[in-house]
């Protein structure tokens, strides 16, 4: 019997027991079910679960409501049951300890007991899955969690705010399909092609946009950089199809605005319109190398000379190619010019981008003298439509050298006739010698040589020429045979010397030449006062260094030389200017009583008082403290911005500009886009030049030996002061 | 007191309680036992021995034994060590001067840092032009290096190539703008598929000039005067310029709103910093104005425009004042920049001048002189024709040959004393230490942050060769501005983690001239024991409470 009431006792116990564990089980199962489904709204900490699993043991074991004692048992049963009339306690007491009512009842007990157990009734004999260890770990792991996933939650503070500048909501507006059918001119061959939005396309292309909205609208517009251009539909308005077609020749770019109503919406995305300009023609000479050709009248020598090979090139086909040709014949104030223009003829092996030249330079046509000059160059034009590129190629000039410029009747007196020409040939020079260096990486070094050493020839002839003008002395150590082949000039400064042991021992005129002046003569005259001479003098000596340099393959240090040169041949032909007296005007006799007397009081020079320009530089840099201080540009800055040179020389800048106080305008609260504009114009603000400055830190004391100077002069300034030693 | 107050109140509560005679026995031993640890926790006993050597490493750590767990060292215990070895984890010069006194030794040498370090101007003014210098070890990898400007845009670039792993590279900007700025350079290491970019800052302060009055007085017109007086103009200086072909026939112009109305240029209260005078303009000059001259260059700047066959009574003044001038046929020099054309030297030289008070060609020939002092601040300009600098297109040239001139000449008339920062690389949380002569011993002024927060006090520090110094600490990187009376000064505060590769190499050698200068410790110091672990302690302080727990938890139920 005993054993019975405890196995029922402990089947009870069981029963709440298992009950109770349950509750435990189902929290840890939603715990972990919990976790699971909240990591899909996005990571969690890796501490998370074992967190969750803390508390849930913790609940476990400080719940002590699963694990009753015996008589929290019995008092469980006797709450729960009411068929054990509240006797629950007597079970756990040994009958012979009980008096006989109590012994009745406890056998009642122990049957209801057993019925109760039979029938099954405690199998909701549990504790109550609300009890306060269970609530608790509960709030805990639900606080855990949506600890950790607060900062995750998306922030219902932040508005939806719509792209449009109206304010509507423009995220419900947008393109759905967009096509652009591209057209090339018909002169580029070019095929045409489709592209969505963003376009690239040749210059003067039609372009044509198709463009599907995702809900019908009243207008479209495109606002490009500088214009606005409307979008038409074939359908009904409202209409969600809508089309332009616009011939674009320059690069551009270009939002889309749509009208509902009276709202316009704008749909804020960029789309850049790239054009791809066509470009002139371009020339790359094979043949003349130099600018200046020197040739003789005698056409057996100069053929090789007069030939020119030329390749010319454009993106998309050279139309044509002309040669024009200027003559001036004749001298001093006699010169005539005769132009002519002679269409070109390519030869077969090249294409429609890329035309070879190879022809002679018709002198046969004219008829040339010594010292007449020929320049041409060429013209280019592609097949653009419907203007033309027309390029015009670098000059030459062919020249036949004059052979004596003394020993006629009428040079005395007019040498101010002669001396012009020949200051053309220094400007020559220096333009030929840069044209050198800056070829010095495309050519082959004894091409540079060649060209250099041909220099040389050319400065020593006008050095030669130049120092006829100072008499018989100085020329006759600079006799040279003008015959030479132009391309053997290496060896020019050596027969220099051997012409003159030529002339000095086997010609008596040479004799004279070399040791005597011949001033009577009137060609050889000096014609120049001494100072004009020196002048001359100087400059033959600049023409020699220059010389000196050009023929040892220094051209850039002879840079220097020739513009020394220049310089003293200006200052001559400034000496040389003959001014004449006027006839006619007899002026007044000078009072020299009233030289110098006059009253200065009365004279009020007009005060200067001038400031310096702010120039492009001031006008970026109000910009930018306006724009850093938080202000958004004006119409008027747009303006001034793209009037700068350096923007008005790029168009590329021109639309980088544009879209960047574009989105300045529209996103006003933008930091992306006003950090954007500022760069970019720091970017085109140009640097500062040195300025005088006060400096900002004051320098140390000077140097020792000034401070023993300051203490000595100090006390000699105060005998009496005993604190300085001499 | 509070811990023994605690202990007995708990043994007299367990005394009270019910319960066995042993039982309470075991309580109040317990509660003796946490009462005690208590106490331990707060004031935990020396009783392990001390060290004999230790390694600075890494966090100012003892790692004698790899096993044990790292502890930080006292200053007594680092006072009781015989020697502390110094290996990978090299420290700056601020961390090993606060050490007390023990030898240090340098047991291992890095055998090849990749890093770079940057020198370059922390201050200049707007105009001048920002040249920095980038050495580093590239670690035989190819490097692009990008300097960019405060807006982000790409100025300058050079590519280090192997397969030389040291380089040194120089790029180059000129700031557009005066303020404080942070240049960044970029570092591009690798192949464009797989490059590693890092991106280290670079401050800067450009000052915006501030212009001086200059008067311009000369005998005659000439193409040299006129290119300076159009310079002064245009670069916005408040200048006069009077040409006085005769003591009657004077013409004046004023620029950039110079009022000049002056009837005497030489007034010494006049508004001019630096005095521009013609050599031929002497024989004009009276007596007085002679005498003026003296003053002028001593309380402001005079600067003698020496040309050619200038008149006998201006050499012998040029005698008196200590800079004799010898004649010499003039010469043109060498250009001193590019092509630039060459300058022509009026045929003057000076006489018994040190050669750092001559600026010459590149030939030698003397162009500029300029001796002077605080008190003395007189020079002569040897040289004409630079005006042709601008002609041939070398303007900004031109414009930099004369700024150096005027700052040798205004040199004495700056606004600020001196400051130095003494640390190359200032960052966040270092000592940072600042020298001027202007500073306070006392009370040293604060350093506040230009975002607006806080100031932060610094305090005095060993003077230096440029005077009283201070020390700071600043928490945060950023601009940091000196408040001072006579002007700011503006410095910046770098990231605790800004430019590694320098930080290693200043810690490496200042790492080494301090184990150098180190002494040794005292000898009859007693070695002091090191205290008792802390986490032990708490360790054992939770299982006892965690037993007492247990055998109370059915009272809490």
């Amino acid at each position: 019997m005993t054993n019975s009431i405890s196995q029922n006792l402990r089947r009870a116990r069981r029963q709440w027991i298992i009950g109770g564990l349950l509750h435990h089980g189902g929290l840890a199962l939603a715990a972990v079910a919990a976790f699971v489904a909240f990591t899909a709204l996005g990571p969690l900490p890796t501490w998370l679960a074992p967190a969750f699993g803390v508390i849930v043991v913790t609940a476990l074991v400080l719940d002590g409501h699963w694990r009753p004692r015996a008589q929290t048992l019995c008092r469980l049963l006797d709450g729960r049951y009411p068929q054990l009339q509240d006797s629950s306690q007597l079970l756990l007491s040994a009958p012979e300890s009980l008096k006989p009512i109590e012994r009745l009842q406890r056998q009642r007990t122990v049957a209801a007991l057993g019925a109760l157990l039979d029938s099954g009734a405690l199998r909701s004999f549990r504790p109550r899955w609300h009890r306060s260890p269970l609530v608790n770990a509960a709030g805990a792991c639900l606080g855990l969690l949506l600890f950790t996933l607060w900062p995750q939650l998306p922030d219902k503070s932040a508005t939806a705010a719509p792209t449009a500048v109206s304010g509507n909501p423009a995220a419900a507006l947008a393109v759905a399909a967009a096509v652009t059918q591209i057209a090339p001119p018909a002169y580029t061959g070019l095929p045409p092609r489709t592209q969505a939005l963003q376009v690239s396309a040749p210059e003067g292309s039609s372009i044509t946009w198709q463009v599907d909205l995702n809900a019908p609208v009243d207008g479209l517009t495109m606002l490009a950089a500088e214009s606005e251009f409307g979008f038409r539909t074939d359908e009904a308005l409202p209409s969600r199809r809508w089309s332009l077609t616009r011939r674009v020749n320059a690069t551009d770019f270009y939002q889309l605005s749509a009208r509902r109503g009276s709202d316009d919406v704008l749909l804020p995305e960029m789309h850049n319109i790239d054009i791809a300009a066509d470009r002139a023609p371009e020339f790359a000479f094979r043949a003349p190398r130099d600018n200046v050709t020197v040739v003789n009248v005698d056409r057996d020598h100069q053929a090789a000379l007069l030939q020119v090979s030329v390749d010319v090139s454009d993106d998309f086909a050279v139309a044509g190619t002309d040669l024009l040709i200027t003559v001036a014949s004749g001298s001093g104030e006699n010169v005539q010019f005769r132009n002519d223009r002679i269409a070109l003829t390519p030869e077969k092996r090249g294409s429609e981008r890329l035309r070879h030249y190879q022809f002679a330079i018709p002198v046969h046509r004219y008829r040339i003298e010594a010292g007449d000059e020929l320049y041409w160059f060429l013209q280019a034009r592609d097949n653009q439509a419907p203007q033309a590129n027309v390029s015009k190629s670098q000059h030459f000039i062919v020249r036949w050298p004059q052979e004596e410029i003394f020993g006629l009747s009428d040079a005395e007196g007019i040498a101010v006739k002669v001396l012009p020409e020949y200051f053309r040939s220094q400007r020559q020079l220096i333009i030929d010698t840069e044209a050198l260096l800056a070829e010095r990486e495309q050519i082959s070094d004894s091409e540079f040589r060649k060209r250099s050493q041909s220099l040389a020839y050319e400065q020593n002839l006008l050095r030669m020429r130049y120092g006829r003008f100072l008499g018989e002395e100085d020329s006759a150590m600079e006799h040279h045979d003008t015959d030479e082949d132009h391309g053997a000039t290496g060896g020019d400064h050596h027969d220099g010397p051997a012409d003159h042991q030529q002339h000095e021992f086997g010609d008596a005129t040479g004799v004279v030449a070399a040791a005597g002046h011949q001033h009577d003569s009137a060609e050889n005259a000096t014609l120049f006062d001494p100072q004009t001479k020196e002048l001359l003098r100087s400059a033959l000596n600049a023409m020699w260094s220059a010389h000196r340099d050009l023929s040892i393959v220094e051209p850039r240090a002879s840079l220097p030389s020739q513009h020394t040169a220049l310089r003293y041949i200006k200052q001559v032909q400034q000496a040389t200017r003959i001014y004449l007296q006027r006839v006619g005007f007899e002026p007044p006799p000078l009072d020299e009583r009233r030289r110098l007397s006059g009253e200065h009081d009365a004279l009020t020079p007009p005060r200067v008082s001038a400031a310096r320009a702010p120039g492009e530089r001031g006008v970026l840099l109000e910009l930018l403290a306006r724009l850093r201080g938080g202000a958004n540009p004006s119409a008027e800055d747009a303006m001034a911005l793209r009037g700068l040179s350096l923007v008005r020389e790029q168009s590329q800048l021109q639309v980088q500009l544009s879209k960047a106080l574009r989105l300045v305008k529209q996103r006003p609260d933008c930091a992306d886009c006003r950090r954007e504009l500022t760069a970019l114009l720091y970017q085109l603000t140009p640097a500062p030049a040195a300025q005088p400055s006060l400096p900002s830190e004051r320098a140390a004391g000077g140097r020792f030996v000034d401070w023993l100077t300051a203490q000595r002069d100090a006390a000699d300034d105060n005998p009496d002061n005993s604190g300085v030693q001499k | 007191m509070l811990c023994a107050a605690a202990a007995t109140a708990s043994v007299l509560l367990i005394l009270r309680a019910r319960g066995t005679v042993l039982q309470r026995i075991a309580s109040a031993v317990l509660q003796g036992a946490i009462w005690a640890l208590v106490w331990i926790l707060w004031q935990p006993p020396a009783l392990l021995p001390p060290h004999h050597s230790a390694a600075l490493d890494g966090a100012f750590t003892e790692t004698d034994d790899p096993a044990r767990p790292v502890q930080p060292l006292a200053p007594a215990s680092i006072a009781s060590l015989d020697f502390a070895t110094v290996g990978s984890g090299n420290r700056e010069r601020g961390a090993l001067r606060d050490l007390p006194p023990v030898r240090l030794h340098i047991v291992s040498e890095p055998a090849g840092e990749i890093g770079w370090s940057v020198d370059w101007p922390r201050e200049i003014q707007l105009g001048d032009a920002l040249s920095l210098s980038v050495s580093g070890d590239s670690g035989g990898a190819t490097t692009r290096v990008t300097l960019e400007d405060p807006f982000g845009n790409t100025v300058d670039n050079a590519l280090v190539a192997p397969p030389g792993n040291k380089a040194r590279i120089q790029l180059g900007d000129t700031p557009k703008l005066a303020g404080h700025w942070l240049y960044h350079l970029r570092f591009e290491t690798g192949s464009e598929d797989a490059a590693q970019v890092h991106r280290e800052p670079l401050p800067v302060v450009v000052r915006a000039p501030e212009r001086p009055a200059v008067l311009l007085w000369l005998a005659r017109p000439g193409f040299e005067t006129a290119a300076l007086s159009r310079w002064l103009r245009q670069s916005g200086v408040a200048a006069a310029v009077v040409t006085q072909l005769a003591p009657q026939i004077v013409r004046r112009e004023a620029f950039n709103g110079l009022d000049s109305s002056t009837r005497n240029p030489l007034d010494s209260d006049g508004p001019f910093d630096l005095l521009i005078l013609d050599s031929h303009l002497w024989t004009q000059l009276t007596a007085a104005q002679r005498q003026q001259l003296n003053d002028l260059a001593a309380r402001k700047s005079l600067l003698w425009l020496v040309g050619a066959d200038s008149p006998r009574g201006f050499l012998d003044y040029a005698r008196d004042r200590g800079m004799a001038l010898a004649s010499t046929a003039p010469v043109e020099t060498p250009a001193l920049v590019g092509d630039a054309p060459p300058l022509l030297s009026t045929g003057y030289r000076p006489v018994g001048a040190a050669p750092e008070d001559i600026r010459t060609g590149t030939d030698g020939t003397p162009l500029y002189w300029s001796p002077g002092g605080p008190g003395r601040s007189l020079g002569f300009v040897l040289f004409d024709r630079s005006y042709r600098w601008i002609t041939a297109g070398f303007a900004p040239d031109f414009a930099r040959l004369w700024k150096s001139v005027f700052e040798r000449q205004l040199r004495y008339r700056g606004g600020r004393t001196p400051i130095a920062v003494q640390s190359p690389l200032p960052r966040a949380r270092q000592r940072l230490t600042l020298c001027g002569a202007g500073f306070d011993r006392n009370q040293p002024a604060p350093i506040a942050p230009l975002d607006g927060s806080a100031p932060v006090r610094g305090s005095a520090a060993a003077d230096s060769a440029g005077g009283p110094c201070a020390s700071y600490w600043p928490q945060r990187a950023g601009w940091y501005q000196l408040e001072e009376a006579d002007g700011d000064f503006a410095f910046y505060v770098f990231p605790r983690d800004a430019w590694p590769g320098w930080q290693r190499r200043i810690a490496r050698d200042e790492t080494r001239q301090m184990a150098t200068a180190r002494l040794g410790p005292a000898t009859d110091l007693p070695a002091p024991r090191r205290p008792l672990p802390l986490h032990w302690i708490a360790l054992v302080l939770i299982g006892l409470l965690a037993l007492t727990w247990w055998r109370e938890r059915r009272s809490l139920r």
